[in-house]
């Protein structure tokens, strides 16, 4: 543009200077000019071009951020996916007492019925290495159990009594696997059962050490506690036995075991007998052990064909030969311990012939006697039928410990591997909205728990006490802030002359411009401790205000009539502002006397006492003071724009046919301008979901479900700001963290356009008018 | 009487007045929490009075010094543990900072105002605020220089000033040597580990190069070596420096009658409240208001300076103004003068208007998600593959908090901007357009000049927004405590990638994180009050600015 404005200059002074003279100068000019004015359209037209693309650039990467979050949260619904099996060139002989595969290792373990443990490569299927379990001379394996807390170990035991427990390590050196077994008890076997077979075997480990059951078809059952110690030389190896060991029997009866579960809580014992009878067996220090509840784990009909501890060691999952699994768990109630059928599946229409379960989700994999494969979690109750195995009836079927590999072994002795793609099974609509029945709960519940401090306890995701904190909130905020900032907005709107008004208004904006984080401060570390110790001072306060105002209005009316100020001054505001205060005092030193007269000597107590009312220090009391102080300015200055707008010449005519001030407001004004003080309330609304800091600096955070004014909360968005720095980038917490902030955004956003189309037509209606 | 107040209720007057209440009440919320703010922010840095009084309920009874911080009146059933003459319900307590946290573990107590006996405010009474463990209460009974005593311990009259004037010379002293050895810290020290970097940096790059390049890394060493001497020479002034500075002690007889040795070079300021007059007590105020603008911060954030935090918040809105006033005024000059009129416009509008009403959080999520995740560990792994795993950009810093600020702030300027260009006359458009100057020269030359201010006006109210915004910087960037700050004379001299301090969160940090509430609630009620003046002053100047361009435009356009 500079040369375009230089050129000019010179052109002038050009052509100037060449008047009169010959020709062929002028005809140059011309040119010159020409091209000049090409120049200038071209420069136009850029300009065009370019602030056009531009500004859609930038509008459109605004709206960049709803398309973002949808692409955060889509891959939720993905469900899951398998791709097609491979079958490794292995062939098996017999059928696997236990089946393992690890895709980190790249290594599965297989253990037939003589106990010889095989290493194959998972990639190409080869066979690594051969390897005996270490047995007793001349024994034979007869059962084995897996590890219920999910480490990886597992327990043989043998027809002369005898027990070892095993795991695998392996070990990668110079770029070639060699997975070896390990014994962190030692590879003597231990003496269990005093030469009587072991029919049944349970296994756990945990912090305290490792418990081992075992079962044979007579005698009693015993138990061995023996200390692990609680610091493995590094973290890949397995723990080293301690010293401490206990043994002990058990009696349980006339309980003949097919199968020992030990769930985590070390209580309990559940003994599967061989007609599909469960039993729950208390394991205290008393022997013999009492039974506590005893459930068939099919109806009549059906028998069960599997049966596993999921991840966490503390629920069963049990599968019949109709093709249902369903889950069981033990449930406390009135301190009565009894086994419940907690959901059932109804996977396939035949029976479930192969079952595995993840190490640490609720997910288990199901194979059908057709060869259908279902995966599974429990929780959120997501079930998937990824693929189908076309050969010969499975067998046996491991998961990998993250659910990404399945491992399978059928009829005719081939073990075949599938891919699993599964990363979000912990999601459904279902699980985030209704109630669920979670593990040691006593019913169905709505919780939000996504990162528990323990791995054993299943995450859980419900955003209903989320959005319950925050429509909580979001109502008490706006019970403070909607009938303060609109009688406020009907005064300097109506009211107030003008002047005034421009003066005034911009002081209540002012309020919106208060960092919220300062507002959240004082609300939780100055508000609370006040209102904790001046409940009742507050209370009477609420009822004394507006009291003393009506008083002083009554006063100002019995004046005598030249002393009667015109009112329409808005004068009054500031000779209420003593009043105010007045009336604020007289509350503060009345209370402790109404305390004691009315409420016992403390209302807090009063409260808790008569009715029951949980009282914490930061609620939702001063949350619906902190917050409506930040959305006052909100509602206020579009409901006051709202009034102010209304034509004059209107009321002009209401005040003409007779009409007092106040009844052309009531009749007049405000039912012209409801739709722009709705739009106000909306957009206040909108602002009180969306706060942050506020309710993260004044509350507890607790996300609980209560309506009581005097109970805390937490909001989606303060909740974002807790967990979404922790989360782990692309997991299921982390886009359930988007698909709430998602929910924020559209809410927020459709509430703010539903209030700027009611202003707009507003706006036309007045302009017709 | 009766038909009075019939009249009265008819007409209208009480609601009227109701309505009134609720702007007094609302300007009342407003001034009073601006003033709580200024008391309890402002006065937090004037000198208290140090009581000393004899506590009764402590056994055996003892001596104890402090300044009063609160009192309150609480029931007397909730005491248990006091043995209080008669039970008689309220009772008055007092929480007094006693200081010597090194001492006796917490610096403040609750005691019960009926239980103190013998309060006094004795003039010799002493405050040291110490750079670290807080303040310390007692008597300066003397002064030790390499250990051997200074003055000679004694309790003339005239002995207790000589102390103190020698105590402010050797205060003098260590300041100005701790001043020197900040400065060789951090400037040349960091000089040399810079040009050792850029060595070690230039000999890969010849390794990796290959060819002849012996006398480049002969160059290389020689260069390398004087930097080691220069290190070492100034390594032997560091200890020299640090040697001296630990030279003198001061004798302190605290509250329980023992002496304490504190190192001069450890106390950052010394006086005696109760012996002071207004002035001097203006003079301690001020010191105490330029430490809290321009110092660092000590102990945990609760004491000392913010001058990180108002430096990084300077910094971000900085970098974030400049990222979003060309893209916001752009938007909105297509939005305004070059958008075809139609539906799809309006809702584009619209659309903008409300995202200024969106949650700031969701903003701050995306940038977490978007930015740091996704655009940072694609830079990382592009162009600082080397320092991977660590992550460079693909981790909360100072880029991101801009840039995330600046897409939340676009929508205010972008309707500011747009408010500003539809003001301007339409008389004047037609006039230039009417001689002859295109569309963009109309705009260029007439449009954009008239509406700067209300870009201004923009700006202005993105920078306030910005300022005050917390919830979004908490995913995206800020730290309660950052080892550096975010623009200094260290290439590249702007460290887009680090993380930063910023005054909101620093309110956040101290009222929700800090272990010590008590110690930190008066920085934080003066950090509020910053950052409330800061913004306040910021939007106010927005109205101010608004309100005359509007005169002007009124005045342009009859």
């Amino acid at each position: 543009m500079n040369t375009g404005v230089k050129y000019q200059r010179q052109n002038g002074s050009a052509t100037s200077g060449a008047a009169g003279k010959r020709k062929p100068k002028a005809r140059r000019a011309r040119q010159r000019l020409l091209r000049y004015a090409t120049r200038r359209r071209l420069w136009d037209r850029a300009a065009r071009a370019m602030v056009s693309m531009g500004g859609l650039g930038i509008i459109s990467s605004i709206l960049l951020i709803f398309f973002y979050l949808f692409y955060e949260v889509l891959p939720l619904f993905g469900g899951a996916n398998a791709g097609a099996a491979e079958i490794l060139p292995q062939v098996v002989a017999g059928e696997a007492m236990w089946l393992e595969a690890d895709p980190g290792a790249g290594v599965a373990l297989r253990i037939d019925e003589r106990g010889l443990a095989s290493f194959y490569d998972l990639t190409t299927g080869n066979l690594l290495d051969n390897e005996a379990l270490a047995a007793p001379a001349g024994a034979a394996l007869t059962a084995m159990a897996r590890d219920s807390a999910g480490s990886g170990l597992f327990a043989a035991g043998f027809d002369d009594g005898s027990v070892v427990m095993a795991g695998w390590n392996a070990a990668r050196e110079a770029g070639s696997i060699s997975p070896r077994l390990e014994y962190p008890l030692g590879p003597q076997s231990l003496a269990m059962l005093d030469g009587r077979a072991v029919r049944a075997l349970g296994l756990r480990s945990g912090p305290g050490g490792v418990s081992i059951a075992a079962a044979s078809d007579s005698g009693p059952l015993m138990l061995r506690e023996q200390a692990l110690d609680s610091t493995p030389p590094n973290l890949t190896a397995l723990p080293r036995a301690g010293a401490e060991i206990r043994q002990r029997e058990i009696v349980v009866g006339d309980i003949r075991p097919e199968q020992i579960l030990l769930p985590q809580d070390p209580r309990w014992m559940l003994l599967l007998t061989a007609t599909g009878e469960l039993n729950l067996a208390a394991i205290g220090p008393g022997n013999p052990a009492e039974i506590l509840d005893t459930v068939a784990l099919t109806t009549a009909t059906a028998r069960l064909t599997r049966m596993r501890l999921l991840a966490g060691g503390m629920s069963l999952i049990a599968a019949d030969d109709s093709g249902r699994a369903a889950q069981w768990f033990i449930v406390t109630e009135d301190g009565r311990a009894s086994l419940k059928k907690v959901r059932e599946f109804a996977l396939f229409d035949n029976a479930v012939a192969a079952l595995d379960v993840e190490r640490s989700r609720r997910v288990f994999a199901a194979v059908s006697g057709n060869g259908e494969l279902a995966l599974v979690n429990v929780t959120a109750e997501t079930v998937s039928f990824p693929g189908e195995w076309d050969g010969p009836a499975a067998l046996v079927a491991a998961l990998a410990p993250a659910g990404d590999l399945l491992l399978l072994e059928d009829a005719a002795g081939r073990l075949a591997t599938w891919r699993i793609d599964n990363p979000h099974a912990e999601f459904s609509m279902a699980a985030l909205w209704s109630e669920t029945w979670y593990e040691n709960y006593p019913e169905p519940a709505l919780v939000w728990q996504a990162t528990a401090a323990d791995d054993a306890l299943e995450p859980k995701y419900s955003l209903a006490p989320l959005t319950f904190g925050t429509l909580k909130a979001a109502l008490y905020a706006m019970l403070f802030a909607a009938p303060l900032a609109i009688c406020a907005a009907v005064f300097t709107g109506y009211f107030m002359p003008s002047g005034a008004r421009r003066q005034i208004k911009p002081l209540i904006e002012l309020m919106e411009a208060l960092p919220t984080v300062v507002i959240g401060f004082l609300a939780g570390l100055w508000l609370a401790p006040l209102v904790d110790a001046n409940l009742m001072a507050l209370a009477l306060g609420a009822l004394l205000l507006p009291l003393g105002v009506l008083l002083a209005s009554l006063a100002m009316a019995r004046l005598p009539e030249r002393l009667d100020l015109e009112w329409r001054e808005g004068w009054q505001i500031l000779a209420l502002a003593p009043v105010l205060l007045l009336a604020g005092m007289v509350a503060w030193l009345l209370a402790p006397d109404v305390e004691s007269l009315l409420f016992d000597g403390s209302l807090r107590d009063w409260l808790v006492q008569r009715w029951g009312l949980d009282y914490v220090s930061r609620n939702a009391l001063i949350i619906g003071a902190a917050m409506g102080f930040a959305v006052i300015p909100a509602i206020y200055s579009i409901a006051d724009d709202a009034i102010f707008t209304v034509p004059r010449h209107l009321s002009n005519g209401a005040l003409a046919i007779g009409a007092n001030h106040w009844q052309t407001l009531i009749w007049l004004i405000l039912p012209a301008a409801a739709p722009g003080i709705l739009s106000a309330l909306m957009i206040g609304f909108g602002r009180a979901i969306g706060e942050t800091m506020i309710v993260l600096m004044a509350t507890g955070n607790t996300p609980i479900m209560d309506a009581n004014l005097f109970e805390g909360m937490r909001s989606l968005a303060a909740n974002l700001a807790i967990e979404i720095p922790e989360s782990e980038v692309g997991s299921s917490h982390y886009r359930i963290l988007f698909l709430a902030s998602l929910v924020l955004l559209l809410f927020t956003f459709v509430i703010n356009s539903a209030a700027e189309l009611v202003r707009q037509r507003l706006r036309r209606k007045y302009r017709m008018i | 009487m009766k038909r009075s107040l019939a009249n009265w209720l008819e007409s209208g007057a009480p609601w009227v007045w109701l309505n009134a209440g609720a702007v007094t009440l609302c300007l009342t919320m407003v001034f009073g929490l601006l003033l709580l703010l200024g008391v309890k922010g402002l006065g937090h840095f004037w000198p208290r009075p140090v009581m000393q009084a004899r506590y009764l309920a402590a056994e055996p009874p003892a001596t104890i010094i402090g300044e009063f911080a609160a009192s309150e009146i609480i029931d007397a059933s909730e005491l248990n543990s006091i043995s209080l003459a008669e039970d008689n319900g309220a009772v008055e307590r007092q929480l007094l900072k006693l200081g010597n946290r090194d001492i006796s573990g917490g610096d403040f107590a609750w005691v019960l105002t009926g239980l103190l006996e013998d309060v006094g405010y004795p003039a010799e009474l002493a405050v040291l605020e110490r750079r670290e463990w807080g303040n310390q209460y007692g008597y300066l009974s003397g002064l030790r220089q390499a250990g051997a005593p200074v003055l000679p311990v004694e309790a003339s009259a005239g002995a207790g000033e000589a102390r103190w004037s020698e105590l402010h010379s050797r205060l003098d002293r260590a300041r100005d040597l701790r001043r020197e050895i900040e400065r060789i810290e951090r400037s040349i020290i960091a000089d040399i580990n810079f040009g050792m970097e850029r060595l070690r940096l230039e000999e890969r790059r010849l390794v990796f190069a290959g060819g002849d390049s012996a006398d480049a890394l002969r160059e290389n060493a020689r260069q390398r070596e004087s930097f080691d001497a220069q290190y070492a020479e100034i390594r032997l002034r560091l200890l020299e420096l640090n040697r001296q500075i630990q030279r003198d002690t001061a004798l302190l007889r605290i509250a329980d009658g023992s002496m304490v040795e504190i190192p001069v070079a450890d106390i950052v300021r010394a006086y005696r409240p109760n012996a002071m007059g207004w002035a001097e007590s203006l003079g301690v105020y001020l010191a105490r208001l330029i430490e809290f603008l321009s110092g660092n911060p000590r102990e945990a954030n609760t004491e000392g300076g913010l001058l990180p935090a108002l430096y990084g918040t300077t910094v971000m809105v900085m970098l974030m103004s400049v990222i979003v006033t060309p893209l916001g005024v752009v938007a909105a000059v297509y939005l305004s003068e070059y958008a075809p009129r139609g539906w799809l416009t309006r809702i584009i509008r619209v659309s903008v208007n409300n995202l200024a009403g969106v949650p700031s959080i969701v903003y701050g999520v995306f940038g977490l998600g978007f930015f740091i995740y996704l655009a940072g560990g694609e830079i990382d792994r592009l162009f600082y593959a080397e320092s991977l795993p660590a992550p460079t950009f693909g981790t909360p810093g100072l880029l991101w908090a801009s840039l995330t600020l600046a897409l939340l702030t676009l929508p205010v300027v972008i309707v500011a901007t747009e408010e500003g260009l539809g003001n301007v006359p339409a008389s004047l458009r037609e006039a230039s357009l009417a001689l002859g100057a295109t569309q963009f020269e109309t705009l260029w030359r007439v449009v954009l000049p008239l509406a700067r201010p209300s870009m201004l006006t923009g700006l202005i109210l993105a920078v306030a927004r910005a300022a005050g915004e917390v919830a979004p910087l908490m995913l995206v960037g800020v730290v309660k405590l950052a080892p550096s700050l975010p623009l200094d004379t260290q290439f590249p001299y702007l460290h887009l990638e680090q993380q930063f301090m910023h005054l909101g969160y620093h309110v956040f940090d101290l009222a929700t994180q800090s272990p010590n509430v008590e110690a930190a609630m008066p920085q934080a009620f003066a950090t509020a009050f910053l950052l409330v003046a800061l913004v306040t002053a910021l939007n106010l100047s927005a109205v101010v600015l608004r309100g005359r361009l509007r005169e002007r435009y009124r005045a342009m356009d009859t």
